[in-house]
């Protein structure tokens, strides 16, 4: 099972498949993801500032990490709802993706760094320690960056091209779609089953190349496809 | 006459998402420093600083920010000029910022640092995260109208 496919069973949930299907949701979750990144970012930035000395100085930065402590956990809610939601309704895509499976990693190295800090800067009632807070502000600046950086490039991944068919005609993925091939409209389900019928023994190719019909279908026409399928393989 | 085809972002795809990012960490450190003064301003966020205090010690950073992110707004809005002039949502989106950049440095910065009734405080400091928020809001609608 791959990721992938993954992918797919999580974006087939109603709620991830509204959301891709909205043409207004979609880009007000982008936006506001964004926004969040742009208002509560600066949260983040005066905190690691005076973690390294160079802002407010006169202030503890135990006092500051306190009162900005609430507005942070707000806008990481807001923003990883958000987030959630994005991701989810493109898992297909985003599951395999490196981009963002490396921001994923980072997000993780971002709550691993707050557990290891947690004592000595975080959530500490003594004043912190200059080192430990230097080191705690570079950890979460190049983290940050970097989830950022890697959320924006997570678009400029191109998915490798789907195995050519003809090459390997007895493929494993039976069902998966192909783009450079011949593509029904998914809902004539009579065309499907027709198809299905006259492949009957014939090149497995056109029904690999043929829509599933068990995904938009009744049932006669899944098993008309199934049956198809299975005595094509026996034939061949 | 310009001709896009050679733009260097054109040309290095790689150059095209540096400057994304760059933009939009540039944003988030200029942007979000203001909206920093501006929760300040409605009395939410490090209450050992008043807002004039917290503006005085970002206002710095948060220039190099904006400056760096109007940079590089730019160096994308040059790589098809005639298309993002041309797009309502991206004109909106450039006059906001204008106005919003004008309201930073006038009205907002003397509100900061004077001594104004809190109800004028407050209105100053919505309308300046209403103004960044729709700006965000129209660059990202600019590629989904």
């Amino acid at each position: 099972m791959s990721l992938a496919s993954v992918g797919q069973g999580v974006q087939a949930f109603p709620l991830f498949t509204a959301v891709r299907e909205s043409r207004l949701v979609y880009p007000i979750l982008l936006s506001t993801h964004l926004a969040c990144i742009a208002i509560f970012g600066g949260l983040v930035l005066i905190t690691n500032l005076r973690l390294l000395g160079w802002a407010l100085t006169d202030i503890p930065a135990t006092d500051m990490i306190r009162s900005l402590r609430r507005w942070k956990q707000f806008g990481f809610v807001v923003m990883a709802t958000c987030g959630v939601l994005l991701a989810g309704s493109k898992a297909s895509e985003y599951l395999p993706n490196p981009f963002f499976q490396l921001k994923m990693a980072l997000l993780t190295g971002i709550a691993l760094h707050g557990v290891y800090f947690r004592r000595t800067v975080y959530r500490t009632v003594m004043p912190v320690e200059p080192t430990k807070a230097r080191a705690a502000a570079v950890m979460s600046l190049i983290l940050w960056v970097g989830v950022v950086s890697m959320g924006r490039w997570i678009a400029y991944y191109d998915p490798p091209p789907p195995p050519d068919e003809t090459a390997a005609p007895r493929s494993r993925h039976m069902n998966l779609q192909t783009t450079n091939s011949v593509r029904l409209p998914t809902t004539t389900c009579a065309t499907v089953a027709v198809i299905q019928v006259t492949a009957f023994g014939g090149p497995m190719r056109i029904m690999n190349n043929t829509a599933v019909p068990s995904e938009t279908c009744t049932s006669i026409a899944a098993i008309t496809n199934r049956a198809a399928r299975f005595s094509a393989r026996v034939a061949c | 006459m310009y001709d896009t085809s050679t733009n260097f972002l054109n040309v290095h795809e790689w150059a095209y998402g540096v400057t994304e990012i760059v933009h939009i960490l540039s944003l988030a450190v200029g942007v979000g420093l203001i909206a920093l003064v501006d929760l300040r301003l409605l009395g939410f966020g490090i209450g050992r600083a008043s807002a004039e205090r917290l503006w005085r010690a970002t206002a710095v950073v948060s220039l190099m920010g904006l400056v760096l992110s109007v940079t590089t707004g730019l160096m994308i809005f040059s790589t098809d000029p005639v298309r993002y002039f041309g797009h309502p949502t991206m004109r909106f989106k450039l006059v906001l910022v204008l106005l919003a950049l004008a309201f930073n440095y006038t009205v907002h910065n003397r509100v900061v640092c004077g001594h104004y009734p809190r109800k004028a405080c407050g209105s100053v400091a919505v309308l300046s995260l209403m103004m960044w928020v729709t700006a965000v809001f129209s660059g990202i609608f600019y590629s989904f109208t």
